[in-house]
């Protein structure tokens, strides 16, 4: 099996981040899990585009390129996914805000009892 | 009769967006030029679709591009019979939703729930529109951030929570759609729909399996089908009715034609690629409905039970949509009677909670279009539903699949069962025709009607619309009807 | 609970496993260029847009839509945060204890850190997707701020009219596109009127107005969100 460094740390922390998915109780923790997953899967989407010895993709002012570009799809794909998840964050956040307000703590296993 | 040459699908997008950015700051300077306004851009892109499902039907399949890049460089919509009867409906129940909530929101929210709701609005056009796999991704994820924001937005009791366990579901499915498009893109380096359909053939096929098994389980969340669809019942309680009505009405629909779409288009017809993905389909599909037939059938919650009589429906869609043209002639009659019955029956659950006991007495016509809702939805003629479960059954036998047309047939017994009891509950105390503390469930009363003449003609609906409807959801000829704009040919 | 966390890291490892062998199958940094849609954009940006960047060229003009979508996204999160948190009407932000540190620091570092900002987002046309990391440097400057000094919040009614008209600015380029060219998005600056020259101050069609636009919007989005956030029920 050939190792792959980004590879590897992309999947590990989409690994990491079903660890803590399925471990955790406090909703922060839930969130930063599903957090890094996102960041896990944007990673991998990124590698993806690599050549190896490419360079990125911007033309210099003589228009003279050394050697070949890397491919600009996955990183204009990663941007958009970026800024998704942070919204996808920033609207989790507020929502577990509300949760705090509601219920006076953060652990999902006792809003859920308190649900039935 | 229509001008031909607007694009009118980015034209309704624009509004839309232009609109959800403007409505909120009018509503800051007074709520009621935000409500104006809202109205406004609604029903202009209500227009707009009906504008454009007049050029479509007349004039084809209509291929409008973004930017003026021909695909697979650029990103082109494809407005399609289905996408523009879809959108028209979905616009126009959103229209309808808005009209009847604009009093509930409170003036200190209403410059950020405004355009929250359009935005809404917009993300499912977009959805169903686009012919390119990332910008589906993109509209998806307005939709999703939209919808669960919209359950906990007016903080009824609850609702914070079960808006919580949508993000979880929605988070991880988002991310599994994405490994699902790199995949596909590191094998085939191609995004458009269109063209994926013929190079996805050309690869291995593992990689391909895997991903399509990856988006539609992402895209099976979103339509509700169960193990990923646990949030709907929570969320379709909680959240206010008229939200829940909207996010039935228009998030279930556009999770299924998500399926549909992948399915029929995007993975293509080798035997081993789409062997695995009916079967995925197949087999949720049934398990959704079969579980959720059961529970709720004892449930002492009206509102959750409709939720999961929901469920059972776009599952059932999504089981016969993937059989062939005729099944998905079918599938489409039943979306456009499922998307207004389940409006209507969430709507009207504004009005009670529990059973809806007493409704007879104290708000008849309240009564009189949840009964109208459950009878359709059972599939009673002279109802809109009862043909088109008709219709889905006799095509999903025909195309081979029993099991699925009895399916069919247990569920809207066990419906029978539950909406049964709902409807003696409403009437068992009596009827006193003269209540109805409220004017605007006269806006329902469209919504029912519309039922009840689809009901009453359905050869008006099966022969105009549905054949166009049903071979562009099977995907008959997308390739083609792309490449000639492009002006190749394989 | 310790067999629940033997499950939990076995199922962990266990995805991790396979899911490497599966993507490693995939490849890495293959030349995969004869693949249509990347070679194209590389060889043809030049010629298209005279824009030196091929991810800008493609995140604004070949698939402006998606960026579209994702301006849009923002938009919906800034909302999201509004709506969640518009029950809290209290001015009081949070218990943070300002110190003179904090005085004084917050002094000095926010006018570097609104150049350093304002560097990426001058820049932009040589780092891709120079908006939203200049937007976010700035909104980070204006959280200083508010850690900084007790009182300050950023003007709510300046922020929602600069993100409404920021927004339908950007919707209205693409209209403009629409009227001039008949594609919704569609570049006139350059394609229709021809402005520009490689290499210039000038160049690359409309990216620029765009890329200033949605920089604007981020900026000011996510001072939005930090504004919303802040607000605090007096406990």
């Amino acid at each position: 099996m050939i190792i792959f460094w980004a590879y590897i740390s992309a999947i590990g922390l989409i690994s990491i981040g079903i660890y803590g998915l399925l471990m955790k109780r406090h909703a922060f923790k839930l969130i930063i899990s599903l957090g890094l997953i996102s960041t896990g899967v944007n990673l991998l989407l990124i590698s993806i585009g690599y050549i190896i010895g490419g360079t990125a993709p911007i033309y210099p002012k003589n228009l003279n390129i050394s050697a070949p570009m890397v491919d600009p799809l996955p990183q204009a794909l990663v941007l958009t996914a970026i800024v998704i998840e942070t919204a996808i964050l920033a609207a989790a956040l507020s929502l577990a805000i509300l949760m705090h307000r509601e219920y006076g703590t953060l652990d999902v296993r006792v809003i859920w009892r308190r649900l039935r | 009769m229509v001008p031909h040459d607007i694009p009118y699908s980015m034209i309704i997008i624009a509004t839309l967006l232009i609109g959800a950015f403007i409505s909120g700051a009018f509503a800051k300077m007074r709520k009621s030029l935000g409500i104006i306004t809202g109205i406004i851009v609604l029903s202009l892109s209500f227009g707009f679709s009906i504008a454009s499902a007049i050029d479509v039907f007349t004039n084809g399949v209509r291929i409008e591009l973004a930017g003026g890049w021909l695909p697979p460089t650029g990103i082109n919509f494809y407005v399609g019979p289905f996408s523009a009867v879809v959108v028209s409906i979905g616009l126009f129940l959103a229209l309808i939703s808005f009209i009847f909530q604009y009093k509930e929101i409170s003036p200190e929210k209403a410059p950020a729930y405004l355009p929250l709701f359009i935005l809404f609005v917009a993300g499912f056009s977009g959805m169903l529109y686009t012919g390119d796999v990332f910008n589906f991704f993109v509209f998806m994820e307005i939709l999703s951030i939209s919808g669960m924001v919209l359950i906990a937005s007016l903080e009824s009791k609850h609702s914070s929570f079960a808006a919580f366990k949508y993000y979880v579901i929605a988070s991880l499915s988002s991310s599994m759609f994405l490994v699902g498009v790199a995949i596909i893109y590191s094998s085939t380096g191609i995004l458009n729909m269109a063209f994926l359909s013929e190079s996805i053939k050309g690869v291995n096929s593992d990689y391909i399996k895997f991903a399509s098994v990856l988006i539609i389980l992402a895209l099976a969340a979103e339509a509700e089908m169960l193990p990923l669809g646990l949030w709907v019942p929570d969320a379709y309680e909680r959240a206010p009715s008229f939200i829940s009505a909207i996010l039935a009405s228009l998030m279930g629909i556009s999770g299924v034609y998500g399926i549909l779409r992948f399915v029929n288009v995007v993975f293509p017809g080798v035997e081993g690629i789409r062997y695995v993905t009916t079967t995925i389909v197949i087999i949720m599909a049934l398990l959704t409905v079969f579980v959720t037939e059961l529970v709720a059938a004892i449930q002492n919650r009206a509102k959750r039970m409709i939720a999961y009589a929901g469920m059972a429906q776009l599952s059932i869609i999504a089981m016969v949509g993937i059989l062939g043209t005729e099944a998905s002639s079918a599938a489409s009659f039943h979306i456009i009677n499922i998307m207004l019955v389940e409006f209507l029956l969430f709507m009207t659950t504004q009005y009670f909670t529990g059973m809806g006991d007493a409704l007879g007495k104290n708000n008849f016509s309240v009564a009189i279009l949840l009964s109208i809702g459950a009878l359709a939805a059972i599939g009673m003629p002279p109802f809109g539903p009862f043909w088109s479960k008709l219709y889905m059954v006799i095509s999903a036998y025909t195309a081979g699949c029993p099991l699925i047309s009895i399916a069919i047939i247990l569920g809207s017994v066990a419906e029978v069962y539950f909406f049964a009891r709902v409807l003696y509950h409403v009437w068992k105390s009596g009827i006193k025709i003269a209540s109805c503390p409220e004017k605007r469930v006269a806006v329902l009363m469209l919504v029912a009607l519309l039922i009840v003449l689809i009901g009453i003609y359905p050869k008006i609906v099966i022969s105009t619309v549905l054949p166009k409807m049903g071979s562009d959801l099977a995907g008959v000829s997308y390739l083609d009807n792309v490449l000639s704009v492009v002006g190749w040919s394989l | 609970m310790i067999i629940r966390r033997i499950f939990a890291a076995l199922f962990a490892i266990f995805f991790f496993i396979s899911a490497y062998v599966l993507i490693a199958d995939i490849g890495f940094g293959n030349n995969k260029m004869d693949d249509l849609v990347g070679k194209y954009y590389i060889e043809n940006t030049i010629k298209d847009t005279t824009a030196l960047n091929v991810v800008s060229t493609v995140v604004v003009n070949y698939r402006g839509l998606d960026t579209l979508g994702e301006v849009t996204v923002l938009f919906v999160a800034s909302v999201s945060v509004g709506v969640l948190m518009a029950r809290f009407k209290g001015s009081k932000l949070w218990n943070v204890s300002t110190t003179p540190i904090h005085i004084t620091a917050g002094r000095i570092l926010f006018p570097l850190i609104w150049i350093f900002g304002a560097y990426i987002f001058v820049h932009r046309h040589l780092t891709p997707g120079g908006w939203f990391p200049g937007g976010a440097v700035i909104a980070s400057g204006v959280l200083l701020l508010m850690l900084a000094f007790k009182d300050y919040l950023p003007s709510s009614k300046l922020i929602t009219f600069s993100e409404s008209i920021s927004g339908s600015l950007y919707v209205l380029v693409g209209l403009i596109g629409l009227a001039i060219g008949g594609y919704f998005l569609y570049d006139f600056v350059y394609r229709t009127y021809g402005i520009g020259t490689i290499g210039t101050l000038i160049s690359g069609g409309f990216i620029p107005i765009v890329y200033t636009i949605i920089g604007v919007k981020d900026g000011v989005e996510l001072s939005g969100i930090l504004h919303h956030l802040s607000r605090d029920d007096t406990e």
